[in-house]
C-alpha cells in the first residue's frame, strides 16, 4: 500500500512537471481558473444583495461555500483528473495501457494526468476558506472543524466523480456527455445557496445525491459547530467512498477494448 | 437568387445529416437534455423556495416571470452552441481543420451550421419536455399572450444565437495563436452566463448590472431571458436593434480574425 | 503554356516554416515577447509537371515534405515562393474554385461522419458539391458498385474496418467526379489484401475515368503496381523524377553483396574498382559492385581475399532497396 501511494505520488509529481513545462499555457490556466471562479461569488452576492438573508445564510457563509467546492473539485481534478478522462480512456481503448500496469488500477488512472486550470480551483478554494475564517473570526475548534471537512469533501467529491465517470464503461460515450451530464447533478446543486436547501431538497442533496456534503454541510457544520453535522458528513463520505470504488471495479469487468480511429470532420 | 437557394441547400443538409447523427444516440441525447432540464428543475425549486420566503416578491418580481426566464436560459444552453469554441480547437490540434479546407465550403460556416445541427434535437426535445410541465406548474406570464410575443421570441432567439455563435467562434478561433483556449473561454463563458440570467435571473439584477446586459454582446445574446417580464412589449425594440448592431461587429471581426486565421494556416500550417 | 496537357506544373516550389525557439537560458517572458525564430526549410526549389491521366507517386522518408507538397497542391498551405498551378487554378487564389476539381483523402484523418453509414457522407458531399439529388444518387449507385462498398453500406462508419474505411473515403473524395485524385499515405495500416484492393480500385477508376492519381507513400508496392512515374524526395529536395520502370533499371546493373564475419571485421582495406563500402560494420559489411566494371566472381574472390568471411550474400536490388539506399545515401549512389 505505501508503495502504491509512493508511486502515485511520483505519477502526480511527473505530471505537473510536464505540464509546467508549457509556463504560459499553466498560468493562463491557473488565473483563468480563479476569475472564472470569481465569477460565482460576484453572483452570489448580488444574490443576498437582492434577496437578503436566507436560512440564516449570509454573504460571508457563500465565500466559505465557494470555497470549499472550488478546494474539493481542485484537489480531485487536479492531481487526479485521471478520473474525468475515463470515458475518452474507455472510448479510445487507451485504458488497456492501464490495465496493463503492474500498480493498482484506481490509483494508476486517477494519476495519470494532470489538469493545471484545477490548481487554480485549489488556491481560490484555500483563499476563499481563509478568507471565510477571518470573517466569522475562527475559533482553534473551528480551524480543526474546517481541515477534517476538507479531507471529508474531498472523498466525497471523488467517489461522485468516480461513479459518474465509471458509467462510461456501460455506455459509449466518448466525449464524456453522458457521464459530464450526471456529474452536472451533482456539481450544480453544490455551488448553489445552502441556505436554499430546505426539507426535502436537503435530504435529497445530502443523502441521495451528496452534493451539500462538499459545501454547504461543511460551512454550516464550522459555523454552528456542530458535531452532529461533522458526524454525518464523515459516515457519509466513508459510505461513498467505498461504493464508488466497488462501483468501479465492477464497471471495469465491462471494459471492451476497442480501436478508436480518430475523424476530422 | 441561385446562389441563396444553393447556400440554403448546403446548409440544411448539414443539419439535417447532423441531427441523423445525433438521433443514432437515443440514450445519449436522453441524457443531454434530461440533465440539462433537471439542473433547471433544481434550481427553480430552489427558487421557489426563496420566493415564498420572501412573501412571492422579490425585486418587484414574481417566481412565475423568474422561472420563465431561468427555463428559456437553460433551453438556450441545450443547442450547445457554445462548444464551437472547443471544436474549432480540436480542428486547429488534430488538423481537421486541413480536412475541411479541402472541401468547397468557408470553413466558419461549416463548423457553425454543424454545431446547429448537432444540438437542435436536443433543443427540441427539452422544449417539448419542459415547456409544458412549467406551464402546468406555474402557468404562464400574461406577455406570453401578446401578439407579438412569438414573433420577437423567435427573432430575439435567432439574432441572440447568431451574437452568441459569433462570440464562441471567435473564442475557438483564438486556438490559432494560444495553445489552450479554454481560460478564455470559461472567461467569456463566465460573462456569458452571468449576464445572460442564468442562476440569477436578470430581474434580480442590480441595476449597473442590469446595463450591462443590456449593452454587451453576453448579455445581448440571451435577450431571449428578458421576453417573458413586462418590460419586454415595451423594450422589445431597442433590444433587437442591440442584436442587430453586435451582429454586425461581431460578425465583421469574425471575418477579419478567421482571415488572420487563414493566413496563419497557410503560412506556417497552423 | 501548354496547360492543355497538364493538370498539375510545379515551378519552384519552396515552403519555409519558421517558428519560436524556446532558449531555456532566457526568461520565460521573454521567450513568449522575444522568442528566437528557427527556419526549417520543407519543400525546396521543387518542379514538375503532371499530365492529364498519370499516375504519380511522391515518395520519400518521414519529414521529406510530401505532405507539405500536398497541402500546397491542394491550398491548404500557401508556398513560401515558386508557383503550383493545377488544372489552370492557382490554389492559393482559388481554394474553392479548385476544391469542385479535386479529390483529397489523408490516410490518417477521416473525413466521414463516423455515427451514420457511409451513404450520408456521401450525400452531404454530393450537396456540398452542388450535384442535383438525382445525379447523387446515380453517382452514389455508381461508386457503389465500383467499389463493391454494398457490404457495408448499411452501417456506421466507425464499425468498419481499416481496409472498408479506406475504400470508404476514396469512394467519398469521388463523389464530385474530381479530374485528380490526392492521396497521402493512402495505404498506411492496411493488410497486404486491403492494400493490393486498394490499388486496384485506383488503377481502375483511373483506366475508367480519366483521374489523374497523384499520392504520397513509403510503401514500395504502391508505386510498383500503381504508378507509372515516380518522384522522390528526401529533405524538401527532388531526388529523381523518372519512370517507374526506370526506377529500378537504373540499379540493375547494380548488384549487392553481404559479408559477415568469422569473428568480427577490425580492418576496412580499400576494395577493388567497382566495388564500394555501403557499410561498415564489425558484424556486417555491405558492398555494392557495378557489374559492368568488374564481374561476380571476381568480385568474390577480390573479397574473400581480403576478408575472413563466415557467410555470403549476393543479391540484386529489388524497388524497396533501391529506394532505401536513396534515402540514406543519395548521393553516394546517384
Amino acid at each position: 500500500m505505501f508503495k502504491e501511494i509512493k508511486f502515485a505520488l511520483y505519477a502526480i509529481k511527473k505530471n505537473i512537471q510536464s505540464s509546467a513545462e508549457l509556463r504560459t499555457s499553466f498560468m493562463m490556466n491557473i488565473v483563468g481558473m480563479m476569475i472564472n471562479n470569481s465569477a460565482f461569488i460576484i453572483l452570489w452576492v448580488f444574490f443576498v444583495k437582492s434577496v437578503g438573508v436566507i436560512g440564516g445564510w449570509t454573504a460571508a457563509d457563500i465565500i466559505g461555500l465557494q470555497g470549499f467546492a472550488a478546494l474539493s473539485y481542485g484537489v480531485i481534478f487536479s492531481v487526479a483528473v485521471g478520473i474525468r478522462k475515463l470515458p475518452d480512456y474507455v472510448a479510445s481503448g487507451s485504458f488497456d495501457r492501464f490495465m496493463l500496469s503492474p500498480k493498482n488500477l484506481l490509483m494508476r488512472v486517477a494519476t495519470s494526468a494532470f489538469n493545471a486550470s484545477s490548481a487554480g480551483d485549489v488556491i481560490f478554494g484555500a483563499i476563499c476558506i481563509i478568507v471565510y475564517g477571518f470573517l466569522i473570526h475562527a475559533t482553534t475548534v473551528q480551524v480543526l472543524f474546517a481541515i477534517a471537512l476538507i479531507i471529508l469533501a474531498v472523498m466525497v467529491f471523488f467517489a461522485i466523480a468516480l461513479i459518474a465517470n465509471s458509467v462510461s464503461f456501460f455506455i459509449t460515450d466518448a466525449s464524456g456527455v453522458v457521464t459530464g451530464g450526471l456529474f452536472e447533478l451533482f456539481l450544480t446543486p453544490s455551488l448553489f445557496h445552502g441556505g436554499a436547501f430546505q426539507g426535502v431538497m436537503r435530504f435529497i442533496f445530502t443523502f441521495i445525491i451528496p452534493a451539500l456534503l462538499i459545501g454547504a454541510v461543511p460551512v454550516e457544520a464550522i459555523k454552528n459547530i456542530s458535531v452532529h453535522q461533522l458526524i454525518v458528513t464523515t459516515v457519509m463520505a466513508f459510505v461513498w467512498l467505498f461504493i464508488s470504488i466497488k462501483f468501479f471495479y465492477k464497471a471495469v469487468k465491462r471494459y471492451e477494448s476497442s480501436n478508436f480511429m480518430t475523424f476530422g470532420v | 437568387m441561385k446562389r441563396i437557394l444553393k447556400y440554403f441547400r448546403i446548409r440544411s443538409k448539414m443539419v439535417t445529416t447532423l441531427v441523423k447523427e445525433r438521433v443514432q444516440y437515443p440514450v445519449r441525447l436522453f441524457a443531454d437534455s434530461v440533465t440539462v432540464i433537471i439542473r433547471c428543475g433544481i434550481l427553480l425549486l430552489l427558487y421557489s423556495y426563496v420566493f415564498k420566503l420572501n412573501h412571492g416578491v422579490i425585486n418587484g418580481t414574481t417566481f412565475l416571470f423568474t422561472s420563465w426566464s431561468i427555463l428559456f436560459y437553460f433551453l438556450f444552453a441545450t443547442t450547445q452552441l457554445k462548444y464551437i469554441s472547443r471544436k474549432m480547437m480540436e480542428d486547429v490540434q488534430s488538423g481537421g481543420l486541413e480536412m475541411i479546407l479541402t472541401k468547397p465550403i468557408s470553413y466558419i460556416s461549416y463548423r457553425g451550421w454543424s454545431q446547429f445541427g448537432f444540438g437542435l434535437y436536443s433543443f427540441i426535445v427539452a422544449i417539448a419536455f419542459s415547456v409544458p410541465a412549467l406551464w402546468l406548474t406555474v402557468g404562464i406570464p400574461p406577455t406570453m399572450h401578446l401578439a407579438i410575443f412569438i414573433p420577437t421570441l423567435i427573432m430575439t432567439t435567432l439574432l441572440g444565437g447568431m451574437i452568441y455563435v459569433f462570440i464562441y467562434s471567435l473564442v475557438g478561433l483564438c486556438a490559432f495563436w494560444v495553445e489552450d483556449i479554454n481560460p478564455i473561454f470559461w472567461i467569456i463563458d463566465k460573462s456569458v452566463m452571468i449576464l445572460g440570467g442564468s442562476y440569477l435571473p436578470i430581474a434580480l439584477f442590480p441595476s449597473f448590472l442590469y446595463k450591462l446586459a443590456m449593452y454587451s454582446p453576453f448579455g445581448a445574446s440571451l435577450f431571449v431571458t428578458h421576453t417573458m417580464y413586462p418590460s419586454w412589449e415595451g423594450e422589445w425594440h431597442r433590444m433587437i436593434i442591440i442584436q442587430v448592431v453586435w451582429i454586425i461587429i461581431l460578425g465583421a471581426a469574425l471575418y477579419a480574425v478567421y482571415q488572420l486565421a487563414k493566413k496563419k494556416v497557410s503560412v506556417n500550417g497552423g | 503554356m501548354d496547360n492543355q496537357d497538364n493538370s498539375i506544373i510545379v515551378k519552384n516550389l519552396t515552403k519555409k516554416f519558421s517558428f519560436p525557439l524556446k532558449d531555456p537560458s532566457s526568461s520565460w517572458i521573454k521567450n513568449i515577447i522575444a522568442p528566437k525564430n528557427k527556419e526549417i526549410v520543407a519543400v525546396d526549389e521543387i518542379s514538375f509537371s503532371i499530365k492529364r491521366g498519370e499516375r504519380v507517386a511522391f515518395i520519400g522518408p518521414n519529414g521529406a515534405g510530401k505532405s507539405t507538397t500536398i497541402k500546397m497542391l491542394t491550398g491548404i498551405l500557401f508556398p513560401t515562393s515558386g508557383s503550383v498551378n493545377i488544372l489552370g487554378l492557382d490554389p492559393t487564389k482559388d481554394r474553392k474554385k479548385l476544391a469542385y476539381k479535386i479529390g483529397t483523402v489523408f490516410g490518417q484523418r477521416s473525413q466521414l461522419l463516423p455515427n451514420l453509414p457511409l451513404t450520408d457522407t456521401l450525400e452531404l458531399f454530393g450537396v456540398m458539391y452542388d450535384m442535383t439529388n438525382a445525379d447523387i444518387k446515380a453517382r452514389i449507385a455508381e461508386l457503389v458498385k465500383l467499389f463493391d462498398l454494398t457490404p457495408f453500406i448499411d452501417q456506421p462508419v466507425r464499425k468498419l474496418s481499416l481496409g472498408q474505411r479506406m475504400r470508404a473515403e476514396v469512394a467519398a473524395s469521388l463523389i464530385h467526379k474530381p479530374e485528380i485524385i490526392l492521396l497521402d499515405e493512402p495505404t498506411i495500416g492496411l493488410d497486404v489484401v486491403a492494400k493490393k484492393m486498394l490499388r486496384d480500385l485506383l488503377l481502375k477508376i483511373n483506366k475508367e475515368e480519366g483521374t489523374t492519381i497523384f499520392l504520397t507513400s513509403h510503401d514500395v508496392g504502391d508505386i510498383e503496381i500503381l504508378c507509372n512515374r515516380t518522384i522522390v524526395i528526401n529533405h524538401g529536395k527532388m531526388v529523381k523524377d523518372l519512370p517507374t520502370e526506370d526506377l529500378a533499371k537504373t540499379f540493375v546493373f547494380e548488384k549487392y553483396i553481404d559479408l559477415i564475419p568469422e569473428i568480427s571485421f577490425e580492418l576496412f582495406p580499400d576494395l577493388p574498382v567497382g566495388i564500394k563500402y555501403l557499410l561498415k560494420d564489425k558484424e556486417k559489411i555491405t558492398v555494392s559492385m557495378d557489374v559492368k566494371k568488374i564481374d561476380v566472381r571476381d568480385a568474390i574472390k577480390k573479397l574473400l581475399d581480403l576478408f575472413k568471411v563466415e557467410d555470403i550474400n549476393v543479391y540484386s536490388a529489388d524497388l524497396e532497396t533501391v529506394i532505401r539506399h536513396i534515402y540514406e545515401k543519395d548521393s553516394q549512389i546517384l
